[in-house]
């Protein structure tokens, strides 16, 4: 980790740039998340009426089915958020707009709005979107039309084709950071990524793929976020919203498939006697192998079992079902 | 950048620094797909004030103003620094329709109901809540009744992937001394060589923070 927290010291302090350093060593540090923020306005009078970015954003990375519906439908600007946040994936910001007037004002507009691409999703994917296109597959590779390939191993590609079978019109592969492929989407609704992703990329390696569903994409993603301190319930919550909003990825299923990783991890884990230890500590056992991509090495939990009925049944509290 | 209390020596020690951002010029907010909020924004009822909370050196403003000769534009930030440099930019450019103010946003109080847009970028986030409570109460005293306030602020999964090593490294250089002597602290920690960080993700991620100082 020191290594890579050099490289990122490097990166803030020898240049010139104050605000970086201002970010990256200023005083205080803050977190944020716009899961609060709503009724933060909300005391003050204010609304939060939109976004400068996600309605943009939702054209392009979720033109149409039905989690543009979900997305359309909710309410909750910060369940919108959510949805664009796994789907984008990329930067860290969000403009929020306030007005004092309610939401209620604007929502025909936004729908009327959101009404054109989703109406055309086809136009927008083939705008926007890379097509994935078999012919030009190779072995150990999954192409895109436009010449890019990413490599993937066997067991990959046979995953890939496992998530194609699942959803038979998923051929629309788009990396959302053009040379960094860390989260890719297939038709907005299965997830194409890699639990290597970010912890090559932190190491300053280039960023390996491997194709996953989306089940698989929310646990690395949260796997990759734990060791940082964080605690994500809402990833895997999403990716159960997705689902549940296409209906081709049975809610059960996917469960099933959380269920079995988190008790397979634990396993593991109790088996190596960390689950007493202080979280940093197994932390930093699991961080080597990890970086040294051994796919035996799983992070010690942070959570612990998830359950997800019940985060089924907040996401239908939260409004995410409206 | 607005400051929290008792810190604007941190950004006249080393001033943050400033940008347009396009995405906030009246008339691009105004072709917003959800303009609808924001009937002053429109063409047929352009707005005639815009404040620019933690303006910092005023870039957003100045720019602003050359824009849209027709509306006044304010700008506020806690550092002299700051302000200094956006004044005499001003000057430079002869701008007429911009003014700024060194304040405290926590003892600054503007006109009610005043103006029709107001922005907050690169600050919600890296302030107390007692800071950012001030903030929303500011946009809901001065935004007309049919104003938007545009408010940045930041968002996680996208944003986590260096926060750990942002808390590495303020462990290591500690936050009680100037910003120049923290910078030079945070390059004499010693660590181990390693292979070349993509600046790439570095860039996307560059405003990440940290959950636990929020909840701590």
């Amino acid at each position: 980790m020191d290594d890579i927290v050099h490289q990122l010291l490097l990166k803030f302090v020898e240049r010139t740039d104050a605000g970086a350093a201002h970010e990256f060593l200023g005083s205080p540090i803050r977190a944020d998340y716009f899961r609060d923020f709503e009724a933060l306005a909300a005391r003050q009078g204010l609304h939060v009426v939109g976004d400068a970015n996600p309605t943009t954003l939702c054209d392009r990375q979720i033109p149409g089915g039905a989690l543009r519906d979900l997305y359309t439908r909710t309410h909750s600007w910060s369940a919108r958020q959510e949805l664009l946040d796994m789907f984008a994936g990329v930067g860290g910001g969000r403009d929020a707009m306030l007005s004092k007037r309610p939401r209620s004002n604007v929502a025909t507009a936004g729908v009327t709005a959101a009404a054109g691409p989703a109406a055309a999703p086809r136009t927008i994917h083939a705008s926007f979107f890379g097509a994935f296109d078999r012919g030009d597959q190779r072995p150990g590779e999954l192409a895109w039309h436009q010449g890019r390939a990413l490599r993937v191993s066997d067991a990959q590609a046979a995953l890939f084709e496992k998530v194609r079978a699942a959803s038979p019109d998923s051929v629309r592969v788009e990396p959302l950071e053009s040379d960094s492929a860390e989260f890719l989407c297939i038709h907005g609704y299965i997830g194409l990524s890699t639990r290597e992703t970010r912890v090559s990329a932190l190491a300053g390696g280039a960023p390996n793929t491997t194709p996953l569903a989306r089940a698989e994409v929310a646990l690395a993603l949260r796997e990759l976020s734990s060791p940082l301190g964080y605690q994500l319930p809402n990833v895997p919550a999403v990716a159960l919203t997705l689902s549940l909003a296409d209906g081709r990825l049975p809610a059960s299923a996917l469960a099933d498939v959380c269920r079995a990783q988190w008790a397979a991890r634990a396993a593991t884990v109790q088996a190596a006697g960390t689950l007493d230890e202080p979280l940093a500590a197994a932390w930093a056992k699991w961080w080597p192998s990890a970086r040294a991509r051994d796919p035996d090495a799983l992070p010690p939990p942070s959570l612990g079992a998830v359950n997800f009925e019940q985060l089924i049944d907040r996401l239908g509290r939260l409004g995410y079902f409206c | 950048m607005h400051l929290p209390r008792n810190s604007s020596s941190t950004y006249d020690d080393l001033p943050y620094g400033s940008s347009w951002r396009p995405l906030l010029d009246v008339d691009v907010l105004a072709a917003h797909p959800d303009r609808a909020a924001w009937q002053h924004l429109t063409q047929e009822k352009p707005p005639t004030a815009v404040c620019d909370l933690a303006c910092g050196s005023g870039r957003q403003v100045l720019q602003g103003a050359l824009l849209h000769p027709h509306i006044e534009f304010l700008g506020v930030d806690g550092s002299s620094a700051h302000i200094s440099e956006a004044d005499a930019l001003k000057a430079q450019l002869g701008i007429k329709n911009a003014r700024f103010e060194c304040a405290d946003l926590l003892d600054w109080t503007p006109e009610p109901a005043r103006y029709e847009l107001i922005t907050c970028v690169g600050t919600y986030p890296w302030v107390p809540d007692l800071v950012r409570e001030r903030i929303l109460k500011i946009v809901s005293h001065a935004l007309a009744d049919d104003g938007i306030a545009v408010l940045h602020i930041l968002s996680l999964p996208a944003c986590l992937g260096l926060a750990e090593a942002q808390r590495r490294m303020l462990d290591a250089v500690g936050t009680a001394i100037p910003m120049p002597e923290r910078v030079r602290a945070a390059k004499k920690i010693r660590v181990k060589p390693c292979a070349p960080f993509d600046v790439r993700h570095f860039g996307a991620r560059r405003t990440c923070h940290t959950r636990e100082a929020r909840d701590g």
